[in-house]
């Protein structure tokens, strides 16, 4: 019989909301109260999300985000900053020991960016997985604020745009790997939120064009919400032989995400001070 | 790949090497090759009261944070600080100056129940292979 996973669409919801709900899926099922999930989701208002490690007060331009109606939360997983609007959010929750397979990091990513690629052609889009890469210079001095901005191993790009950003946490026997696939993508609104030199946005704007990619931009007829969930949901059925069932996000799923929304991402200590200050705050609040 | 015989480790990827009743503690040669490129290391404050297999901080790799879980009991005593301007010295050295914290070890017996050097590699090469 072949593994069965919930599949689920939550629909649009806020910033710390869908953050929070990606969390208490990732704990749960890490507590093995939760079975194995893929969601898709959306979001309420034009949100950037920020990476577990970015300074936020640094790397922002919060002034213009709020300016522009763009909320601004810190995820759970690494990476660079992501500015979610027209587009599809997946994520998935699995054990880190898969039932066919080496269960390292490179086959976790590998296999996602497999799933993820599948569903994608599905739409007519040519896409390749980039390889992983040994470099010279450390990862850290080329890391531009945006996501969107570089390629990671097994992240997916059609005629060298990047298509999907995607970021992972690994707890200790389950990961989280949540993603934004955009329909369309807003490149000036994008530099607009992020502190770059005045002087250099427009060329980011511009260079942006070449290197980060959008699904309608490129797919040979118009691809909506719906197809790319029905896309997502075949890709990760036949690449990991799974069962994907619509089931409901459980009340207990519910109840702890909405402690993790009120005591962490909507907070301005996790989303704006960093991890660093909010845990400080979280050990010195008197317990209940 | 170096498994040094001298050290004990966790299923987790970290290693831990006694000193006296202190253990120092980092992740291993080969996490860090897994990981790729370390961008950011969290480490608990001084003075910090953990239990075996509580996490004790985080290590982010080019998209991708992992917890990191402590081997054995005890009070951080130290933390290696130069990791947050050089978390790229876990990748170069992940035995020597990559290390993370020193943990005064309040049950020293928990030592003995983490893997050796051939039990780990052995986990390894399983964790490589399964089918």
């Amino acid at each position: 019989m072949q593994p069965l996973w919930r599949f689920i669409n939550t629909g649009a919801g806020d910033a710390a909301g869908n953050m929070a709900l990606d969390e208490a899926l990732l704990l749960l099922h890490e507590a093995h109260t939760a079975p194995p999930t893929l969601r898709v989701y959306g979001w309420c208002q034009p949100t950037l999300s920020l990476g577990y490690a970015q300074n936020a007060r640094q790397e922002v331009d919060l002034a213009a985000c709020q300016a522009q109606g763009v909320a601004v939360v810190r995820r759970p997983t690494g990476g660079r900053a992501v500015l979610h609007d027209q587009e599809v959010t997946y994520s998935v929750v699995m054990p880190l020991v898969l039932p066919d397979g080496p269960h390292t990091i490179t086959e976790h990513s590998r296999r996602i960016g497999m799933a993820l690629a599948a569903a994608l052609q599905a739409l007519g889009l040519p896409v390749r997985l980039a390889r992983p890469q040994v470099r010279a210079v450390p990862a850290r001095a080329l890391a531009s604020p945006a996501c969107f901005a570089a390629l990671s191993r097994y992240e997916l790009s059609v005629a060298g745009k990047k298509l999907v950003g995607s970021a992972q946490k690994r707890a200790q026997r389950a990961l989280l790997q949540h993603g934004s696939i955009p329909l369309w993508m807003d490149r000036q609104r994008l530099f607009q939120c992020l502190q770059v030199p005045p002087e250099r946005r427009a060329a980011l704007v511009q260079e942006a064009y070449t290197t980060m990619g959008a699904v309608n931009e490129m797919a040979p007829t118009p691809v909506t919400l719906a197809t790319v969930h029905d896309a997502l949901r075949q890709g990760f059925r036949t690449t990991f032989g799974i069962e994907l069932v619509e089931m409901p996000i459980s009340p207990e799923e519910w109840r702890l995400a909405h402690h993790l929304q009120a005591t962490k991402y909507a907070t301005d200590a996790w989303n704006l001070d960093g991890t660093a200050v909010w845990r400080h705050r979280q050990r010195s609040m008197p317990s209940l | 790949m170096e498994f040094p015989a001298n050290l004990r480790y966790t299923k987790e990827h970290e290693w831990a090497r006694q000193e006296g009743n202190r253990v120092v503690v980092g992740i291993t040669d080969y996490a860090q090759k897994e990981l790729g490129d370390v961008v950011f290391v969290e480490l608990p404050e001084v003075g910090t009261t953990i239990a075996a297999m509580d996490t004790f901080g985080v290590v982010e790799s080019v998209k991708a944070v992992s917890d990191l879980y402590a081997p054995v009991s005890g009070i951080v005593v130290e933390a290696n600080t130069v990791l947050e301007d050089q978390p790229e010295l876990v990748n170069a050295s992940p035995y020597g100056q990559g290390w993370m914290v020193v943990i005064e070890v309040t049950h020293l017996e928990e030592l003995q129940q983490l893997l050796t050097a051939t039990e780990y590699q052995a986990y390894v090469a399983q964790e490589k292979s399964s089918r």
